[in-house]
């Protein structure tokens, strides 16, 4: 069951824009992104909220040394080490990103926040 | 157990980066089903025997290492502190704390190539954001960092050239002068740029992350530029008792900007007089003469390692020359301050000091016959375009 | 015409005081607004021994003080054997002609004594070469032998600061984390050292990671993260026993980042419970602590402002990771970072002026500094991975940690000058990581 989070109205209407440059079909590998990385997560109990920022190579592979938690000091707790392992090992082959929007994804910032409840 | 869990994935995006643009419900509003440990306040007493007995457990855990060496701390005492003798002030007309160079025309300064950035060029996105400041054109020559900042670039030497203050070409037998000059390795000022480059501006080539310093006007009159030059070197006062009387009032006549026949006429006749104490009075110091006597103070005035307050201080300071065009030390005092403490002040003062003592060693180049209008000299350090921060 | 001009000349003659006063009624005015930046040349020859004992340690003494000089790079020796005078004696009279020779624009003069107990006493006298004359008075320092080097210091310290106007920083000592072993295996432990990287001590052994060292304001207590209960959480350190305490105790909750108050007496730090992670501080003494931010976003990296009255911190809540002021006590938060890219572990300078950061984008990390209220922002450097500055006591060079790329990266500290000049590595027998430079010691 998945829940989603809403980010601030007006940062989302600032951010919208490069977004919306991107063209059509956006919104399809976003979520193709996304859904990638869920297959692979496994959160524990307990998992707290950690964003992972990481790079991404042309061919879609992730920059495996680049990976990083914020706070920085979470990278040695298990929700850190588990979203690491989800983005790592789904993405062994490569993410399916449309090549000629990299400049799009060469840099990703993901939030894994482990929620509970019923569907939205 | 209900535990469903959810997963959210959202990514933030700047230009470069993607937003994962997922509506739904409210962000976290709904309570966890597992407990929610509060954070506990720990009481008094509970955290007195926490200090008191370390747990066990870390205690085993630790490997009390010995602990680091406390070295008793040294204390200070200030002797009264008898001045140590000293020599009396000698003349310094010994050993010239610079080599002088020969007198042929100096080379023109070669000014630095553009640098391209050795960093990867990576394709800059569509939308570049320069959030903090407008990137510079690219035909702009990029500084590269160097260990001296000066007003003028110098290209980086050739490895085996010694460093020393003046360029100096190794003489050539065949341009020696009449008197026989000793062997003078050939030198040259150390490689400096015009401004201070971080690792970062290095880099980041196309769009610097912090605004530039004003540059320094590159046109920069320099003594080698001197419109009037002088070739014979000042610095031979013992040669040069009195300047030629014919000779330099009509060289200086040529720049002079109020160039009446009375005051041709009065220069001749005063030229001729050779009265000693009779102060040689003339037209005030051209706009190139005092240019001349700022740079030559400027490249001696090193605020490198002045405090950032002593870098918002304005000092003025007052110095008696003699006829020889050499500062007086002695006479050489702060007359005013601005901005900044007195403690700064007096950083900035003694870096004044050092800049007219050191490039005035060897005399300024200062029109003799002007004598009166220069013996007293109030000159003003204002480091307001040197602070980088 | 001739009597004209005779006539001229006469007059000239006569009118001559008069006139020259006129003209010598002013003096001279130039503005000099423009100079050079560069290091200062300075000599210092060899400490005089002043005891047959001290014949090893003068020499170390001297090569000392001419190292943090040096290492400022503000300042540049003129090495020993382009001296021409020689100082046999302390109080002998300076030779200003033969140090001016060799562009000596400041000249130490030293003696050292040692004695059969190990006292050791340190004298010097500082020299402005060129005004020939001495530059404020000569100090004598006392000491142990084991305590030679913080001597030296100490003797470096008041050179640089009458040189440049700048408090002093040389008599200091870093808290960081050693690490040793490959990338995806380290061992961390917590290690002290002078700030020159000499006198290393290890604080703690290598079961479990460690994180994050910061000192207190006195110097005497280091806090740390520390994952050796499965979570990360905050431990104090007593600098002389390495003896230490666990802070909160509470399972199931993660607190990381603590950083002490100016006071010494409180801490802020950051708590995740219940999946959300914010700013909390607590009162060493009393216990009692008390919740600064209460955002769905995730805060951390606070630090105070030297007079405790302000915080500033990381926080996502614009949907990524920037710099926020708020008042120490909680409250409304100001933005301050505004640039492209994310920042974070923020550090507030000693001097209360400046507020240094990490700062990531476009796949660089930079150091950099920004006023506090966010402005002129500048970045000092760029690498793979440099973060977590932290500031010298007198607030004009930085320390941070700097990790090459690869499995076989490393980390490694570096300082920089406030100025973005002379980046340099602090060398370390070990990799080294996070470091926590601790206030000047009396």
């Amino acid at each position: 069951m998945r829940r989603s989070a809403v980010l601030s109205a007006p940062v989302l209407a600032a951010l919208m824009v490069p977004v919306a440059a991107l063209g059509v079909g956006t919104s399809d590998w976003i979520d193709g992104f996304r859904t990638d990385v869920e297959r692979c997560w496994n959160p524990p109990e307990g998992s707290a909220v950690v964003i992972v920022t990481f790079g991404m190579n042309r061919d879609g592979t992730v920059i495996g040394d680049s990976l990083r938690s914020i706070p920085r000091e979470m990278a040695e707790t298990d929700s850190f080490t588990a979203a690491r392992r989800a983005i790592l090992r789904c993405g062994r082959d490569g993410y399916d990103l449309p090549p000629d929007q990299y400049e799009a994804w060469r840099e990703i910032e993901m939030t894994f926040d482990p929620l509970v409840g019923g569907e939205q | 157990m209900r535990l469903d869990t959810g997963q959210i994935i959202s990514g933030v995006a700047h230009t470069g980066l993607i937003i994962f643009a997922i509506f739904g419900g409210a962000f976290k509003s709904e309570p966890l089903p597992f407990e929610i440990t509060e954070v506990t306040a720990i009481s008094e007493e509970e955290y007195a025997a926490m200090i008191a007995e370390p747990s066990p457990d870390a205690v085993a855990n630790v490997d009390t290492p010995e602990p680091p060496e406390e070295g008793q701390a040294p204390e200070l005492s200030s002797e009264a502190d008898a001045a140590p003798e000293q020599d009396q002030p000698e003349v310094t007309e010994t050993a010239e704390p610079d080599p002088v160079p020969e007198a042929v025309e100096p080379e023109p300064i070669p000014v630095p190539e553009a640098e391209i950035a050795d960093a990867p060029q990576e394709p800059t996105p569509p939308q570049e954001d320069t959030a903090v400041l407008a990137p510079e054109t690219s035909e702009r020559p990029q500084p590269r960092p160097a260990p001296r900042v000066a007003p003028e670039a110098v290209e980086q030497p050739e490895p085996d050239v010694e460093i020393a203050d003046v360029d100096q070409q190794a003489p050539e037998p065949a341009e020696q002068a009449e008197e026989p000059v000793p062997e003078q390795e050939e030198t040259a000022r150390q490689e400096a740029t015009t401004e201070i480059v971080t690792e970062a501006e290095e880099v980041a080539s196309a769009a610097p992350t912090r605004s530039v310093r004003p540059r320094t006007r590159p046109e920069q009159v320099t003594p080698a530029a001197q419109p009037d030059p002088d070739p014979e070197p000042r610095d031979e006062p013992a040669q040069q008792a009195e300047p030629e009387p014919a000779a330099e009032p009509e060289t200086q006549e040529a720049t002079s900007p109020d160039s009446s026949a009375v005051n041709d006429a009065l220069a001749e006749a005063l030229g001729s007089d050779p009265e000693p104490q009779g102060t040689p009075q003339g037209p005030p110091l051209t706009a190139g003469e005092k240019d001349g006597l700022r740079v030559a103070v400027q490249e001696c005035w090193n605020v490198g390692s002045l405090s950032s307050d002593a870098l918002a201080t304005t000092v003025t300071v007052a110095v008696s020359m003699s006829e020889d065009g050499r500062p007086i030390t002695n006479s050489i005092r702060m007359i005013g301050s601005e901005g900044g403490s007195n403690a700064s002040a007096q950083q900035a003062f003694e870096a004044a000091r050092r800049a007219i003592i050191r490039c005035g060693a060897s005399g300024f180049n200062l029109p003799v016959e002007k004598y009166a209008t220069w013996r007293e000299i109030e000159m003003t350090f204002n480091p307001e375009n040197m602070r980088i921060r | 015409m001739r009597v004209v001009l005779a006539f001229v000349a006469i007059l000239a003659g006569l009118a001559a005081p008069v006139t020259a006063q006129e003209e010598r009624s002013g003096p001279l005015r130039i503005e000099i607004t423009e100079g050079v930046i560069e290091p200062l040349p300075f000599a210092v020859p060899t400490f005089v021994a002043e005891t047959a004992q001290a014949q090893e340690m003068a020499v170390n003494i001297t090569r000392v003080i001419a190292s943090d000089l040096t290492g400022t790079g503000l300042f540049r020796e003129i090495p020993q054997d382009a001296h021409i005078a020689r100082v046999t004696a302390f109080s002998s009279p300076v030779q200003f002609p033969d140090w001016k020779a060799i562009n000596a624009q400041a000249l130490i003069v030293g003696g050292v004594s040692v004695d059969d107990s190990g006292k050791v006493v340190v004298r010097f006298r500082l020299y402005d070469v060129f005004a020939g004359q001495e530059m404020g008075q000569g100090l004598q320092f006392v000491g142990t032998v084991d305590g030679w080097r913080r001597i030296a210091h100490k003797v470096s310290d008041q050179v640089y600061s009458r040189l440049t106007g700048e408090d002093p920083y040389f008599d200091s000592r870093v808290v960081f984390v050693s690490e040793t072993g490959p990338k995806d295996a380290r061992q961390k432990r917590l290690a002290i050292m002078d700030y020159d990287g000499a006198n290393v001590t290890y604080l703690t052994d290598s079961a479990s990671i460690v994180l994050a060292p910061r000192f207190s304001p006195g110097g005497d207590r280091v806090l740390y993260t520390s994952y050796e209960s499965g979570f990360p959480k905050i431990y104090v350190l007593d600098v002389a026993t390495a003896g230490r305490n666990v802070l909160n105790a509470a399972d199931g909750e993660m607190s990381f980042a603590p950083r002490f108050a100016p006071n010494g007496q409180t801490i802020v730090y950051s708590l995740t419970t219940g999946g959300n992670t914010d700013l909390y501080q607590l009162n060493i003494a009393s216990g009692q602590t008390s919740r600064l931010t209460t955002t769905p976003s995730i805060e951390t990296a606070p630090s105070f402002s030297p007079d405790g009255s302000r915080i500033v911190f990381e926080s996502d809540r614009s949907g990524t990771p920037q710099l926020y002021v708020m008042p120490a006590s909680g409250g409304e938060a100001t933005r301050i970072s505004f640039g492209q890219g994310r920042y974070g572990t923020p550090v507030w300078s000693p001097r209360g002026d400046l507020i240094a950061f990490t700062k990531q984008s476009k796949g660089r990390f930079h150091i950099g500094v920004m006023r506090t209220d966010g402005s002129e922002e500048r970045l000092l450097t760029a690498s793979f991975l440099d973060e977590g500055p932290t500031w010298a006591p007198n607030g004009r060079v930085i320390m941070f940690t700097r990790e090459t790329q690869g499995a076989q990266g490393a980390s490694s500290l570096w300082s920089v000058d406030i100025t973005g000049r002379n980046l340099k590595q602090v060398r370390t027998e070990t990799g080294a990581s996070d470091p926590s430079w601790g206030p000047l010691q009396n």
